[in-house]
């Protein structure tokens, strides 16, 4: 049988507050974090970010696997996943972890770790899948539902409930649909990307091409080519150049960026093969002919952010519309009518009419009130008049002595 | 200790903010509904002298009396800054009359309330529509915005009186229409009676109002016969008795209005105000309490725009 029985899923009052203060400090780490890319910050702040960032995915990680664990013990499984948003903590969490911040510690860590057989391989499709995935912080602001959830703006329990169940809706909606249009490349910048690539893989091509016809250079000898290609790609000082380098037949020909700052700013390892100098999502290296060409895409990689921003305002600003505004309208409109007629039909004494909005007159909820008002209310008090010669006012023998 | 006993009693929680007459009723009807389990713990505990019944009777008499000496108490103290005598007296309604013989007046009055139960209650209800400023708050409005209730004091009652005087009367009309709760034997019927019981019937009435008189001048022979006449009138059913007047319908009300008042009552979110809920509610009642339900609507109204 059903009975009011609590699922303890609860971890104590020192972890509850722990974790809530987590929860705020990711979702500003999440944003520092996406300002970190925008502003294309030292490489020495992204790395505690991301091992920030990984520390929290692996507590709230843990926290999911201990309420799992808890609920199952207290025979609460479903209601702790489908009622206590146990689900919101799996896809905030262990996704995360698995995917983003544990990766990109591992790579930070251990570079040489990808390294197998097919090195270039192994390091380039998971450069690709880190950078795919990397969506998937914008799971974190998930975590906004659990806060929400500890917010009881209001006495009712309907109205919480409800602000509960729409916010989560809407918050979900937005995120995951934002993530999937992000990861299927609906969002543009993955084209703008591939567009780069192609744009320079053709310059590159169009060289050789009108090499016969020598359209573009007099001089089609290795050393003519790379002093053409040197001419025509080079900006010295430029470091917001798309260039970052060029290798021909593995000896580097140009390169518009210091090596102090590609070591400061970027994923940057000298001493490997020039395809796989970077394991950065900013550079993309790619290989046409004899030639290597790295290419800085970080303003795509900051649109990207900058994106990601304007999903966390989106979603946040949703969260506290619904918690100010239309929490507001619920109270005034359904709870706080219910609370009313609840209590009058609980309490003798209580006599207070239901205040009708006028505006929403024609509710089926108003409706109601107007029968409890211009019904149920008189006839209480005409029986209540009836009674005063047996009411005792509520009085016992307890607190009569 | 047992007054100690009879004052934990009426500071109990379930009487937060209740007029003090309906504490009164709450407490006698527990104790006769209980007689048989309460009677060993009064005898044994206050008055080891006497038998069950007699100890029963004596607490419910301490019960009256304190409740009665509370209300007489607030009349007292009520009254003087409720009422201006001199607006009356420059009206020509009281004659011959200072203010410290009108008070001594009342305190003979207010005594009466020692003996009657019915009038404690009247007594009471009044003191609450003075405290609370029932007549000045809705009269003044009433005047202000020109409504119903205006046109019906104003303009269709005998009196004329400005809002200044008007409400000056009501409150001493109010205080005198507590007198009619008292309760009297008359012919035809079995058991006493008051003018609020036999307010259906104006024959009983005018009969219960001529026997009376007598008892009226010995309470209060310094008010004038109009202010007896206007606070008979509101013992009188609005729906039997179509001559009632305006003054006294909307006292009626007010008294009525008094019985169910509670102080310092938490106010719901999505409830209405407590006049406007009252009045509203007894709108379908008007004819239960024989009260004009004409003017409970402008008066629902008045509260409606007053947030009372």
């Amino acid at each position: 049988m059903l009975t009011n029985r609590k699922y303890n899923a609860t971890l104590g009052p020192f972890f509850e507050n722990f974790i809530i203060i987590s929860i705020i400090l990711v979702l500003i780490l999440t944003i520092i974090d996406e300002l970190s890319i925008i502003y294309l910050w030292p490489l020495s702040i992204h790395r505690i970010l991301v091992i920030t960032g990984f520390l929290f995915d692996l507590i709230f990680t843990i926290e999911f696997f201990v309420r799992l664990q808890m609920s199952y013990s207290n025979n609460g499984l479903v209601h702790y996943i489908k009622h206590e948003r146990g689900w919101v903590d799996f896809i905030s969490s262990v996704p995360l972890l698995l995917l983003n911040s544990g990766p990109e510690i591992a790579i930070m860590i251990f570079p040489d770790m990808l390294h197998g057989n097919d090195a270039t391989l192994t390091y380039l499709g998971t450069l690709k899948i880190v950078k795919a995935v990397r969506v998937t912080r914008i799971l974190r602001l998930l975590r906004m539902i659990k806060i929400l959830g500890k917010i009881q703006n209001t006495e009712s329990t309907m109205t919480n409930r409800h602000m509960a169940v729409i916010s989560t809706t809407t918050t979900v909606s937005i995120i995951v649909v934002y993530a999937f249009l992000s990861i299927f490349h609906f969002t543009g910048l993955q084209e703008i990307e591939s567009s780069k690539t192609r744009l320079y893989s053709e310059q590159i091509n169009n060289i050789f091409y009108n090499k016969e016809n020598k359209i573009n250079i007099e001089d089609y000898t290795e050393k003519g080519i790379k002093n053409f290609i040197t001419t025509l790609y080079f900006r010295p000082g430029e470091e917001n150049s798309e260039i970052v380098s060029i290798y021909y037949k593995s000896e580097l020909i140009m390169s518009n960026y210091t090596e102090t700052y590609l070591k400061n700013h970027f994923n940057y390892h000298p001493e490997k093969t020039p395809l796989l100098k970077f394991m950065d999502a900013n550079i993309i290296s790619f290989q046409h002919e004899d030639f290597i060409l790295t290419l800085n895409l970080h303003d795509i990689q900051a649109e990207k952010a900058k994106l990601n921003i304007l999903i966390f305002i989106l979603a946040l600003s949703t969260i506290l519309s619904l918690l100010f505004i239309y929490s507001r309208h619920f109270v005034q409109n359904i709870s706080d009518v219910v609370h009313v007629i609840k209590k009058g039909m609980e309490d003798d004494k209580y006599m207070f009419s239901v205040r009708i909005n006028e505006a929403f007159e024609n509710d089926e909820i108003f409706e109601l009130a107007k029968e409890y008002n211009k019904n149920y209310l008189p006839e209480k008090a005409v029986q209540n008049d009836s009674n005063e010669s047996t009411n005792t006012g509520g009085l016992t023998i307890d607190n009569f002595f | 200790m047992v007054q100690q006993f009879i004052q934990k009693l009426l500071d109990n929680p379930n009487f937060k903010g209740q007029p003090l007459s309906l504490i009164e009723t709450h407490i006698s009807n527990f104790i006769q509904q209980n007689k048989q389990n309460l009677a060993p713990v009064f005898t044994k505990q206050f008055f080891p002298d006497l038998n069950s019944d007699s100890a029963t009777d004596k607490i419910q008499n301490l019960v009256k009396q304190t409740i009665s000496e509370q209300i007489i108490t607030a009349s007292r103290n009520i009254y003087p800054y409720s009422i201006n005598f001199e607006v009356l007296v420059n009206a020509g309604i009281l004659t011959n009359l200072n203010q410290s013989d009108f008070f001594s007046y009342l305190t003979k009055y207010t005594e009466a309330a020692l003996v009657s139960k019915e009038f404690r209650q009247k007594l009471d209800q009044v003191n609450i529509v003075l405290n609370e400023k029932m007549i000045e708050t809705y009269v003044s409005k009433a005047f202000e915005n020109k409504t119903y209730t205006y046109t019906e004091l104003h303009r269709i009652d005998n009196h004329h009186f400005n809002l200044e005087v008007l409400t000056e009367y009501m409150k001493l009309a109010a205080i005198v229409s507590a007198s009619y709760a008292i309760k009297m034997n008359l012919s035809g019927h079995n058991e006493s009676v008051n003018a609020f019981d036999i307010g259906k019937d104006l024959k009983q009435m005018e009969n219960y109002i001529e026997i009376s008189k007598s008892n009226r001048l010995k309470l209060f022979s310094c008010i004038p016969e109009n202010i007896w006449t206007t606070a008979a009138h509101v013992t009188l059913d609005h729906y039997i008795n179509k001559e009632v007047e305006p003054i006294a319908k909307v006292l009626r009300i007010f008294i009525y209005r008094a019985k169910d008042h509670r102080t310092n009552i938490k106010i719901d979110k999505g409830s209405e105000t407590p006049d406007k809920s009252w009045f509203s509610i007894q709108m379908k009642n008007a004819g239960y309490l024989g009260i004009d339900k004409a003017i409970l609507e402008d008066l629902n109204r008045l509260a409606f725009e007053m947030r009372k």
